[in-house]
């Protein structure tokens, strides 16, 4: 068992095109993906929990070359900083019933297990390209409790909402269309069983869908790999333009660093 | 419902393949082990970094492992043992705090990746280590395995020789009531498991010294409870408690 017997590096960036739609338009946008892509959408339900570090980064500024090597000891380097944090989400599906009065009340008088997916997501690069492009990571916890790692790595639970739509598949775009829902009030962990529907509420009032269209790229260094990506975008991008506006995200608005 | 006891038995410093194939030869013929097959791991340690917190510098560094072992192939264990500070600042400091969780072998390398491109600011990598062309046997209700360990990078590349013994043991009276097929679960008291504990350390421990392998072994036990070694997490903690080495 040696490196070389190492798994292959999962893609770990992805393009990424948004737009919105209404929700009385919706659902005609839903049945023309789904003409294209030649299935039907499949339905998503996910719990996303995020958390936040619990500490500043460490930054050493190097103010000028004499004054950051005097102060350091015989054999000591001088650190690169400064270093980013970010906030991390825990992603799990949720069944419909966990919703209902009865399946509330079911989840708090016993713990079901759940699959959690460790979600990290980079604030998308600078530059001029027709999609946006960012780091993303995904990753399954097989076993353990997720929300004990993620303390255990110094991050606390901020917040969580659930995403509501469908997503299907479209050559190699991972198109998703969803809407967030918010607890009115507030839980104390990730892992508190949910409210039920009628204690959610739209984090946009006016029921506007966003929608997402996702290609992984296999290799971040093979410019073919990305341009072949783009182009793709770009054909979406054309065929949905009577419907949908489909435009290269602010960044800054993509932002996971903890300021 | 059986529990499980596991101990690594670490040769420092020993002459590499003579060594092994020593023991390996001295295990086999003294207790009729039959091969199971190659084994390994790879374990790699990073540590976190200083905060900038004045009071975060009463507590030791945490340490972050990332293990692979071939006897659990379709998983990547990582274990963050230490902890971080309760917000009290009330944290025995006498107790040994670690999380497991696993991940799938296939998102290890870009679990690496993660922490390696955007985690800098929390972890720092340390050393890699590995047992390449490692053994496995059973003899009896003893499952073995060993091999030599190795630092991938750097000065010191050999460590010694590793030996992992496994049996799985009851507690007497622990498990289903046994009347009429119930599913209820006899509890049994803490001094039953201690006894139960005790008796599978002892039968590991002259399993050892019969082995005939000589030399100074340093030794570190884990006991699992019923149905914890189904995942290997309890055996991830106890390889970290072993390869974190010198710290």
């Amino acid at each position: 068992m040696t490196s070389n017997n190492a798994p292959p590096l999962n893609s770990l960036h992805e393009l990424l095109l948004f737009g919105t739609v209404s929700a009385t338009r919706q659902p005609a946008l839903l049945r023309i993906l789904a003409g294209y892509a030649g299935l039907q959408p499949h339905a998503i339900l996910e719990l996303h929990a995020y958390f936040k570090p619990t500490r500043s980064p460490t930054v050493v500024q190097q103010r000028g070359g004499s004054q950051g090597i005097t102060g350091l000891k015989p054999g000591q380097q001088a650190q690169a900083g400064p270093k980013d944090l970010y906030f991390w989400q825990l992603v799990r599906n949720v069944e419909e019933d966990e919703l209902t009065d009865a399946g509330s009340d079911a989840a708090s008088s016993g713990t079901k297990p759940h699959k959690w997916q460790l979600q990290f997501r980079d604030t998308p690069e600078p530059g001029k390209r027709s999609a946006a492009i960012r780091f993303a990571v995904n990753q399954d916890v097989v076993h353990g409790d997720p929300e004990a790692y993620m303390q255990a790595m110094e991050y606390r639970y901020q917040s969580r909402h659930l995403l509501e739509g469908h997503r299907l598949v479209y050559n190699n775009v991972v198109i998703s269309l969803y809407r967030a829902f918010v607890p009115r009030e507030d839980s104390a962990t990730a892992l508190s069983p949910l409210p039920p529907r009628s204690q959610l509420q739209l984090l946009d009032p006016s029921g506007t869908y966003i929608v997402e269209a996702n290609i992984r790229l296999s290799d971040r260094s093979n410019p073919t790999i990305i341009n072949t990506g783009l182009k793709e975008l770009d054909r979406l991008r054309t065929q949905l333009r009577d419907i949908i506006d489909l435009k290269v995200p602010d960044r800054l608005k993509l932002d996971t660093r903890v300021k | 419902m059986s529990r499980t006891a596991s101990v690594i038995f670490f040769l420092p410093g020993a002459q590499e393949a003579t060594s092994l194939s020593t023991l390996i030869e001295r295990l086999v013929r003294t207790t009729n082990g039959n091969p199971l097959g190659k084994w390994g791991l790879e374990h790699r340690i990073l540590r976190s970094t200083a905060s900038n917190l004045a009071d975060d510098k009463t507590h030791p560094p945490r340490l972050h492992h990332i293990l692979h072992l071939l006897n659990w192939p379709q998983l990547t264990h990582i274990v963050i043992s230490g902890g971080p500070p309760s917000p009290n600042g009330n944290a025995d400091p006498t107790q040994a705090l670690e999380t497991i969780i696993a991940i799938p072998y296939a998102q290890q390398a870009s679990y690496i990746q993660l922490l390696k491109l955007k985690m800098g600011a929390l972890w720092t990598p340390r050393t890699v280590l590995q047992v390449a062309n490692g053994s496995a046997y059973e003899a009896g209700e003893i499952t073995i395995r060993l091999g030599d360990l190795r630092q991938l990078v750097g000065p010191g590349a050999h460590h010694g020789v590793v030996c992992f013994l496994q049996m799985q043991f009851e507690v007497p009276g622990e498990g289903e009531d046994g009347l009429g097929g119930g599913a209820m679960e006899v509890s049994v008291s803490p001094e039953a498991v201690a006894m139960a504990e005790q008796s599978a350390k002892d039968a590991l421990t002259e399993f050892w010294q019969n082995s005939g392998v000589g030399g100074t072994a340093r030794e570190t036990w884990r006991f699992s409870g019923p149905g914890e070694a189904e995942n290997g997490l309890g055996e991830a903690g106890l390889w970290c408690d072993v390869l974190r080495l010198r710290k």
